[in-house]
């Protein structure tokens, strides 16, 4: 298990989405329209708190840091800011009184954000946003770790300055996508392993390592590259616009930290922008040569004869047939399939556990909350039965991921616990 | 608008299709024989048959039903005669009574494929929740069941 | 007919029934009966929208030309089997063709009207058979009479020369008969010189017979009418959200947000709730509802969680406390060879969630209102439908459904004020339902306590002392009946004060009164159900320490207590008690006190090196004085067992910042068959004064039989429920 650090679970309380704004058509105000497409109000807001003002707390290998209040009070948040010293943070990763800002702030790819684009931020911000004073919480982060002019050397050894240039090999939609997946959308943050120093390994489609799937606050966001079996390689370009539409395609539903993309960002994006987002993902190429998935209903028919051979399928037969079915199929796009989802096929089990043993945050696209969730399994079946049931849904349907073990089950117990005082909570968005 | 042959008789639903089937056939199908218990696929309530298959109709949304056939407790049979009733009536299962149309239909689809059940295989097989604990008395009346399925 | 009175079938400590499965059905079985004839029955709607009918002979009882009987019970039928049990005792006495009877509720706006004809309503407490016996059998015998009188008017002979049976009035001497079809018209308007007297339990001939329950007809084909399956011409579907953090308050929600969404919703504020009502299906009102947004003020409750609770109520144990009960002086030396003992037991919130998620549909007019629910009291939801709609209770048309489980919580009506609060709005007919999550967080819960126990044992290995202080929240403040003189709310302490170890010669009992801002109510045996755990479980700690055997050790505790002895005896022998058991198995017993009834329990269960725990077994001996339905009361104990079982190893509401956590089946979870263990009923019926309750005597003793199974299977002792927080594994 890679990084037991990032542990991810709210309380889930209901339908509690940061976004207050409802509308159903993109922004019309462009600022507003580009803080949608960065996604700020995921880290820069906690659930119940005012929108931008900060205080999220946000596990890193070195202590919590709390993400910061970005609403125009002088005091407390950026008020004082001129363009130029709001500039130099969005895309230079340093405050206005100089410190460095730690890269859970993804100023590496904001870097690429047009000048237009920072301007109409600016402007966002400091018009638009009502100011809320409420002080930044100091990092947990101690000692000679606490010291940030590193950060000025990290960013020299892992940033691209620069602007988003445009690649006169791609039109103008894979231009425009490229841009948003790689800068404002940030999605790399995610999707893109890290190195040793907490680098993202890839920060552009020139990088076979950019989106490549990686683990992250106990999910592993999926490989979004062309993969065909654990990526996106057997989505149509339409699908995956719908998934960022709303959360929901035939293939799959949004879990884990995505919930907070597709609650406050891409389903506000004109359905152009959503185009070119699928448009550039689809052109980024496969890392390892997968076999298409194709559908075996052996599993279907184990299932239906009543008789289970597996002690995964009879798991299954009592827990979750109801609602994935006996084909694995899912009640798309509602519910989603598990025959030949990416999540399922994944190599890190953590999604699936995660998953099973809490369920996700709502999913609540432009204001209504998804009709249907996933309940939790956590105090209902073991770490063997969970293994069990996962391992059964990973080798079923013509699925062929590895097992998952009482172990990893056992291990992602504690961390994710949602009532455990002593997880890490935190986020990087 | 979405056709649905609840107990052999065609209804167009003229519901969202994001609307779970329980809430179809309660309210606008008029059938109040399902049971709303969690709205989450635990507890069973619900289940009725959608196309022959046992499901737990408020975690069905009525978009991918369409030409489907349903199959709820008043349609289990005309005379509430089936071995499964019967066999409900013989050990006096119900209680309360709210769960009980979940856990008929679901005993109904269960026997189908376990024609002669052990008490292991009832266990895991029936996972309806019945808060006045009746479970005992279900457990005999699925073994009564199919015994009087085979005479 | 009239004599046969040659075997009383109740007699003391004599068994009765057998339910056995597991313990091999030595006794008589009456588990199945396929043999009994399906006699009296029900409608699948319990309730007549007239109050009044045609050939009454009294508000009770109607019988037609054609001999059918029309038996009015006045309380409700929430699976406890009473809506049979009730009629059986009325008819014990009317001596009606029971194959001719049908039953339906007794209309609560005529109990109103008529200087409450039919008594009391309620079902709680396990005391609908205490509390009907003597008044239906004086209803029941009152109406034979006149009937009897009606016939012998007919003849010009002496009533006391005619006997009724099988709804058929004989003249003896000349063996002339008259059905009651025939005379129910001329008995309607008899008026006896004197009403007769009621049978003695030694003559009765119905009573104590197995009977199948009327309503299970209806309840295998979907027939069966609950409050959530009333259908008004034009009404609307509600959802309610009550403020997250109980007690808090409605601020501001914008109710712009569901414009145009399918079903036309309509917001509606209520103080503490926003709900929104919509047409067509209840989905589209859930749906509109969960796109609300609303601002609540929670006030200070919004910063608090359970662990801060324990902890304040753990400290309170050291504060002012009030006496329940005192004798002699626990404070004494510790006498020689003897061991002293200290131990503090916790149980948390837990929330009644009854299958059916509660819910009420009203139609209210100008100078009426109708309301379908299902309620555990008619009688007072009545009343309070009137104050809610400003109406009086003589306007009020309340029609009692089956009621999808009660346990305790539905005689609230706060489900009924929600839908009456929206009816006023929308000026239509509301079908209102709570979600399950609603349901789950805004019981009225089961209140958490924290007990300390101390404890001295003498030379002999018997305590000589005990002192309790228990820490709990207050049902009785809660349903604001006044506390007696001493302080003490005695549901708090139910159990704790006396459950027949009057052998302890110095006894203390206090009670420290503490709540949080969530709610509490009355549970399926209030104060026991956590109580007995506690104590069953500290006085087998006292036993086990000083190497007794627990069985033994309460026998001694409970000397010269016969029907004590009695059940506990009769618990451990089918239980099969200090029979060998393979390692990782043990077995744990307990006994209480409650609603009128003695019940002791034997659990057996089992606990893998793993850690899990399978309860495979629980033998139930119930003695409720008095038998009238058997086969109910034998249920009524299964079905406890169940439920003390889900509570005892699963449930717990917990709070985190205000707001209960558990919401639904996913998290607060409960025993499904697999988890289900075979239970075996025997039922012992030993007379005397009062007739006791069934309904809830069986859930105290198991959570206390299974935590004292699992210390002799494992050496682990549970002092917090639920089990489940506890790691068993390694133990065995």
């Amino acid at each position: 298990m890679k990084t037991k650090i990032f542990a991810a679970m709210l309380v889930v309380l209901g339908a509690v989405p940061l976004a207050q704004a409802q509308q159903t058509a993109p922004p019309a105000d462009k600022g507003e329209y580009v803080a949608r497409a960065g996604d700020c109000i995921a880290c820069h807001s906690v659930v119940g708190g005012k929108p931008f003002a900060g205080g999220l707390k946000m596990g890193t290998p070195l202590g919590a840091i709390y993400s910061t209040n970005i609403t125009p009070d002088p005091e407390t948040g950026i008020g004082n800011y001129s363009l130029a010293d709001f500039d130099r943070a969005v895309r230079g990763g340093v405050a206005k009184d100089g410190h460095n800002l730690y890269p859970a702030m993804p100023y590496p790819s904001y870097a690429k954000i047009t000048d237009d684009d920072v301007r109409a931020l600016y402007d966002f911000f400091m018009k638009q946003v009502p100011p809320v004073k409420q002080a930044n919480k100091p990092s947990e982060i101690k000692g000679v770790m606490g010291i940030r002019w590193p950060l000025a050397i990290w960013n020299m050894l892992f940033m691209d300055k620069g602007v988003y240039v445009a690649k006169k090999d791609h039109d103008d939609a894979w231009n425009r996508g490229a841009y948003l997946v790689e800068g404002l959308e940030h999605c790399g943050a995610c999707h893109t392993p890290r190195g040793l120093a907490f680098q993202e390994k890839g920060l552009d489609a020139s990088s076979g390592a950019f989106l490549q799937g990686a683990e992250l606050d106990a999910w592993s966001a999926p490989n979004l590259r062309g993969d065909l079996r654990t990526g996106l390689g057997g989505w149509s370009k339409d699908e995956l616009a719908s998934f960022l539409k709303t959360g929901h395609n035939d293939k799959a539903v949004a879990f884990g930290s995505m919930i907070d993309v597709l609650n406050n960002s891409t389903p506000y994006l004109s359905d152009d922008d959503v185009n070119a987002m699928a448009a550039y993902l689809k052109s980024l190429p496969a890392t390892t040569q997968q076999a298409a998935y194709v559908y075996n209903d052996a599993a279907t028919k184990e299932l239906q004869s009543g008789k289970p051979q597996q002690p995964g399928a009879a798991v299954y037969l009592g827990n979750c047939v109801s609602c994935h079915g006996a084909d694995g199929k899912g009640q798309a796009p509602f519910i989603p399939p598990l025959a030949g989802n990416p999540a399922v096929l994944d190599g890190i089990p953590s999604s699936l556990i995660n998953l099973v043993l809490n369920s996700a945050e709502p999913l609540v696209v432009k204001g209504m909350p998804d009709a249907y969730r996933m309940p939790q399994y956590r105090v209902q079946l073991t770490d063997d039965e969970i293994a069990q049931a996962l391992s059964f849904i990973r080798g079923a349907w013509g699925n062929d991921a590895p097992a998952v073990t009482s172990a990893q089950v056992k291990a992602m117990r504690p961390i994710t616990d949602p009532s455990s005082d002593r997880v890490i909570v935190l986020k990087m968005r | 608008m979405i056709t649905l042959t609840v107990n052999g008789t065609q209804h167009q639903v003229d519901l969202e299709p994001d609307t779970p089937l329980l809430w179809a056939i309660r309210d606008a199908v008029g059938l109040t024989g399902t049971k709303f218990g969690c709205g989450i696929a635990q507890c069973g309530a619900c289940t009725v048959h959608v196309n022959g298959q046992a499901m737990r109709s408020c975690s069905v949304p009525i978009g991918g039903l369409d030409g489907a056939n349903v199959t709820t407790i008043e349609g289990l049979s005309p005379d509430s005669k089936h071995p499964v009733q019967a066999a409900w009536l013989a050990e006096d299962v119900p209680q309360c009574g709210w769960c009980q149309s979940g856990q008929i239909m679901a005993a109904v689809a269960f026997l189908k494929q376990n024609p002669a059940p052990t008490d292991a295989d009832i266990d895991a097989g029936i996972t309806n929740i019945c808060r006045c604990g009746t479970y005992e008395r279900l457990r005999r009346a699925i073994h009564r069941a199919a015994d009087l399925m085979k005479a | 007919m009239d004599g046969n009175r040659t075997t009383p079938i109740l007699t003391r400590r004599h068994f009765i029934v057998t339910a056995a499965t597991a313990a091999g059905g030595l006794m008589i079985g009456i588990s199945a009966m396929p043999h009994l004839a399906r006699a009296a029955s029900v409608m699948g709607q319990p309730w007549n929208d007239d109050t009044a009918a045609a050939h009454e002979i009294d508000a009770w009882i109607v019988i037609d030309p054609d001999d059918s009987v029309l038996i009015r019970y006045q309380r409700s039928e929430m699976g406890q089997g009473s809506m049979t049990a009730v009629p059986m005792m009325l008819n014990e006495e009317l001596q009606a063709d029971w194959s001719k009877v049908r039953i339906e509720y007794a209309s609560a706006n005529r109990n109103h009207r008529e200087k409450k004809i039919y008594g009391d309503q309620n079902s709680n407490s396990s005391r609908t058979i205490n509390g009907s016996q003597v008044l239906v059998q004086k209803v029941g015998a009152s109406a034979r009479e006149r009937l009897i009188a009606a016939a012998a008017a007919k003849w010009g002979v002496a009533a006391t020369e005619c006997a009724s049976a099988n709804s058929v009035v004989t003249h003896k001497p000349s063996g002339r008969t008259l059905r009651y079809g025939e005379l129910a018209a001329a008995a309607a308007t008899v008026k006896l010189d004197k009403e007769p007297a009621i049978k003695t339990p030694d003559q009765f001939t119905f009573i104590g017979k197995s009977q199948p329950r009327v309503d299970v007809v209806h309840k295998i084909n979907g027939a069966a009418k609950f409050g959530m399956d009333a259908q008004v011409p034009g009404m609307v579907y509600a959802a309610v959200l009550q403020c997250p953090v109980p007690g808090g308050k409605l601020k501001s929600v914008d109710e712009a947000v569901v414009a145009g969404m399918p079903g036309n919703p309509v917001v509606v504020k209520l103080a503490d709730a926003v709900a929104v009502a919509a047409e067509g299906t209840w989905w589209r009102a859930r749906q509109a509802l969960a796109r609300l947004q609303p601002e609540w003020d929670v006030g200070e409750a919004g910063n608090t969680d359970s662990a801060q609770f324990f902890r304040e109520y753990r400290a309170a144990l050291d504060g002012p406390a009030k006496t329940a009960r005192k004798q002699g002086d626990v404070d004494q030396a510790v006498p020689a060879g003897g061991k002293t003992f200290e131990a503090v037991y916790e149980t948390p919130y837990l929330s009644h969630s009854p299958m059916e998620p509660l819910n009420a549909t009203v139609h209210l007019q100008a100078d009426r209102i109708d309301v379908w629910v299902g309620t555990q009291d008619a009688y007072e939801a009545t009343e309070k439908v009137a104050k809610f709609a400003g109406l009086e209770a003589e306007q009020v048309y309340l029609h009692n459904s089956f009621v999808g489980g009660g346990f305790g919580r539905r005689d609230v009506s706060d489900e009924i004020a929600h839908a009456i609060a929206v009816a006023k709005v929308v000026k239509k007919p509301v079908k209102l339902i709570w979600s399950r999550e609603e349901d789950t967080r805004h019981d009225k819960m089961r209140p958490m306590a924290v007990t300390r126990f101390k404890g001295v044992t003498g030379a002999d290995g018997m305590p000589t002392a005990l002192s309790i202080r228990t820490v709990a929240g207050s049902i009785v403040k809660a349903a604001g009946i006044p506390l007696p003189p001493n302080g003490v709310d005695f549901v708090a302490v139910a159990g704790l004060a006396g459950n027949g170890y009057a052998s302890i010669p110095n006894v203390n009992v206090d009670y420290v009164m503490r709540d949080t801002h969530l709610p509490v109510w009355w549970w399926r045996a209030p104060g026991q159900n956590q109580n007995i755990f506690a104590l069953e479980s500290f006085i087998d700690e006292m036993a086990t320490a000083n190497g007794q055997d627990p069985y033994q050790f309460r026998r001694k505790m409970l000397a010269g207590k016969a029907d004590w002895l009695a059940v506990l005896d009769a618990a451990a022998e089918k239980g099969d008690w200090g029979k060998p058991l393979p390692k990782g198995t043990g077995r744990g017993i307990a006994i209480c006190d409650d609603a009128g009834s003695l019940c002791a329990q034997v659990a057996e269960v089992t606990v893998s090196p793993k850690g899990e725990l399978k309860v495979n077994r629980v033998t139930v001996v119930m003695d409720t004085h008095y038998i009238v339905n058997p086969l109910s009361i034998a249920e009524q104990a299964e079905g406890s067992v169940i439920f003390g079982l889900s509570a005892a190893l699963y449930g717990k509401i917990e709070v985190k910042n205000g707001v209960p956590v558990q919401g639904n089946f996913d998290t607060y979870r409960m025993v499904r068959l697999a988890q289900a263990p075979k239970i075996d009923v025997h039922l012992l019926a030993s007379g005397g004064p009062k007739w006791g309750g069934a309904g809830e005597p069986a859930v105290p003793p198991l959570s206390g039989a299974v935590a004292n199974a699992i210390f002799a299977a494992t050496g682990k002792r549970i002092r917090s429920l639920p089990i489940m927080d506890h790691d068993l594994s390694g133990s065995t």
